[in-house]
């Protein structure tokens, strides 16, 4: 009953912290200077009279619904969030097209260079964790706790150039062409031409939907090293916090009581040590979340990859009001989603924790 | 008599106008050291005298004494933790980054006006390495070796700020919410959650599109985005102060909360504090570097993100201008890690990473 009660109680909190945060961001977007139309006004009205301008201004202000009163432009994005209205984008590559859209289009996109390094580090780091953990202090250990260092103090858009020269100018060289992955872009240029009919928005699954295998591969071959990129950013960061759990519960008195009677010591790690282990570190499984939201945006920028995390930041460039906020309600609405989740699960998994 | 007189007018000549303060330092350095008080011969007779007939007699003094030289051991024991080779890694990087932050005059060869006006931008000139620019040249014809030292300076400058914004307020909230408790409490603790879901990098976006492109707001937004963990530690180390003795003591004694929670609760919930600091500033280094290779950065300050942007373009021409502001980085950040790592094995070996 208890459980219950907490996972409400959660959720209610979730729901007052977004719409406080959407409230926020509203604030925060509205003391952006100038007003959001002055940019595609100034495109479309080259070389018109003053009055035609100022019917045109009228007549976009409308459009945007931006000649509402403040407070009822408010109660439009509230409402608007939960019946897919999100506003129009006001960019000039994609004037007037929904907001939503757009964030159909790009947000897939993100997820599917994040989503397998996401699942890949968890389980490396986990199961590497366990084993520094084992071999405290023996070389094993000390090579991976220094190789978490250093990676941790990489920074990752740097990784991402470097990775591009060497898969560019070295990776080839070295094998004799037989490693030529591409270094940029969603797909190569020759299937530009080829149309892919819109279903789930993950390029891999589409494509293989749409019966084009050549097309797959492609964007397969071009995903890796965006991948490799989140792999070594986020690695060190997951590697820590698996080893001082692993390290945690091993110290305990219970370990010692399954190796007295007699466990063997592959039962006593896999079984007793690593399972009880798992559930403080799924609390640290929300860390990487808010870390690829602000990686995404990097890799994205540096490998062309028109996902989410471009499309805000060249959405804060041109000021295109509703795009920001459309890509601060998707970003708000992961983290809190993730966030709850793992303290649902948390509770869940661990029985003794106070729900407080 | 001679000989003293001798002895001082040799050591007047010696130490000139200092003389005095010598005598002085002298002095206190004697008032310093251990020895036992009320050294007089009837007092040492009376204390044998116990010795002799009282059960168990121990004298204050060797009680003090014995205190005394506990607290050098546990600072050689401190210091003898800490300086692993790993520890001293960081350190030798600690240093060099310094060295190239707060004396760049003296580290390159070049001034700051040389290496920071960016003069063509579309016929920059990248050279090769050679002996007048060990690490070649980028950008408008500068010193790749000279800019990464001045830049440092700058990125150094933010990240230090943005920590300092972080530290000061998170413990704040911390510790106020942990002392007041109740609504108090939940409130900012709620308030500290959201900034927790908003993301760091969208705040920055919005200050710079609010007030503009400039450093101070790169600064703030860290900052700002920096806080949850602090108040969460100084929190969780709070509450567990807030319930020992002590703190009723100067609740009885009359203290003021702000006294209690600023005096008594803080000084005792310091470690996992300084240990998330130097962690903090790894990580704010590698934030303000992203920022600014995204290009949130003013071009007329030298940052090691914006040179990296910079050189992107011409990569395949010249690698060596975009690797080296990078190794720049990866040497701050790591000589950060590698302190915090040490702070943490010495002063709270249970301490998680947060």
């Amino acid at each position: 009953m208890s459980l219950i009660k907490y996972i409400i109680k959660r959720l209610l909190i979730a729901v007052v912290m977004f719409v406080v945060i959407m409230a926020i961001v509203w604030v925060f977007i509205g003391f952006i200077p100038g007003s959001p139309i002055e940019r595609p006004l100034a495109r479309l009205t080259v070389g018109f009279e003053p009055h035609e301008i100022e019917a045109i201004r009228q007549q976009l202000l409308h459009d945007f619904g931006l000649d509402k009163p403040y407070f009822m432009q408010l109660l439009d994005f509230f409402t608007g969030i939960f019946t897919g209205d999100w506003g129009l984008s006001i960019s000039e590559q994609h004037f007037k097209y929904e907001v939503f859209d757009l964030i159909k289009v790009y947000f897939p996109r993100t997820l599917e260079i994040t989503i397998i390094p996401m699942i890949v580090v968890n389980l490396a780091a986990v199961k590497l964790g366990k084993y520094t953990a084992v071999k405290r202090g023996k070389t094993g250990d000390h090579v991976f706790r220094g190789l978490a260092i250093v990676l941790v103090s990489l920074p990752a858009f740097w990784v991402a150039i470097l990775l591009q020269y060497a898969f560019r100018e070295i990776v080839p060289a070295v094998t004799f062409g037989l490693i030529d992955l591409p270094i940029v872009g969603l797909y190569s240029t020759k299937y530009t031409a080829r149309n892919v009919p819109y279903v789930t928005g993950f390029r891999t699954i589409d494509s293989l939907l749409a019966n084009q295998l050549d097309l797959f591969l492609d964007t397969i071959l071009h995903l890796i090293i965006p991948a490799m990129v989140f792999f070594i950013a986020i690695f060190g960061h997951m590697l820590r916090p698996a080893r001082s759990c692993m390290l945690d519960v091993i110290e305990n008195d219970y370990i010692r009581t399954a190796r007295a009677k007699g466990c063997s010591e592959k039962d006593v790690i896999n079984k007793h040590a690593f399972r009880n282990a798992l559930v403080p570190y799924s609390t640290f499984i929300g860390f990487n979340v808010g870390y690829f939201i602000s990686g995404a945006a990097y890799v994205e920028l540096i490998f062309a990859f028109n996902g989410i995390g471009k499309a805000m930041v060249t959405a804060l460039l041109n000021t295109d009001y509703f795009m920001i906020r459309g890509c601060v309600v998707i970003f708000c609405l992961i983290n809190i989603f993730v966030n709850l989740a793992i303290d649902v699960m948390y509770a869940i998994l661990d029985p003794r924790i106070s729900y407080g | 008599m001679n000989e003293k007189i001798k002895r001082t007018v040799f050591s007047r000549q010696f130490w000139g106008k200092n003389y005095d303060k010598m005598k002085l330092f002298r002095k206190k350095q004697f008032e310093n050291t251990i020895k036992m008080e009320g050294d007089t011969r009837k007092e040492r007779f009376v204390r044998y005298l116990k010795f002799f007939f009282l059960p168990c007699f121990r004298a204050s003094e060797i009680n003090r004494v014995e205190f005394e030289i506990g607290k050098i051991k546990s600072k050689r024991t401190f210091f003898r933790r800490f300086l692993t080779p790993l520890t001293i890694l960081g350190v030798i990087c600690l240093l060099f980054i310094f060295w190239c932050a707060v004396f760049p005059n003296w580290a390159s060869k070049y001034t700051f006006e040389e290496i920071a006006v960016w003069v063509n931008i579309y016929d920059p000139a990248y050279d090769t390495p050679s002996l007048k620019h060990p690490l070649g040249t980028g950008g408008s014809a500068w010193d790749i070796l000279a800019r990464n030292i001045w830049s440092s300076r700058f990125s150094l400058q933010i990240s230090f700020l943005a920590v300092a914004i972080a530290f000061v307020i998170g413990i704040l909230l911390g510790i106020i919410s942990a002392y007041a408790g109740g609504w108090v409490d939940n409130i900012l603790m709620r308030v500290v959650d959201a900034f927790v879901v908003f993301p760091a990098l969208i705040l920055a976006f919005l200050f710079i599109a609010i007030w503009g492109n400039k450093l101070q707001y790169i600064m703030i937004a860290l900052g700002l985005s920096g806080i949850p963990a602090y108040a969460r530690i100084a929190r969780a180390s709070a509450l567990q102060e807030k319930s020992k003795l002590y703190v009723d003591a100067g609740k009885a004694a009359g203290a003021s909360r702000f006294k209690i929670m600023f005096k008594h609760i803080l000084p005792n919930a310091w470690t996992p504090l300084i240990v998330r600091v130097t962690f903090h500033l790894a990580v704010a280094t590698l934030s303000v570097a992203g920022l600014s290779f995204l290009g949130f950065a003013v071009s007329d300050v030298p940052t090691w993100g914006w040179d990296i942007n910079a050189a992107r373009s011409h990569m395949y021409r010249a690698p060596w201008a975009m690797v080296w502001p990078g190794v720049w980085i990866t040497i701050a950040a790591l000589g950060f890690q590698l302190i915090g790592d040490g702070l943490r094995d010495v002063l709270d070996p249970k301490l998680k990473l947060l």
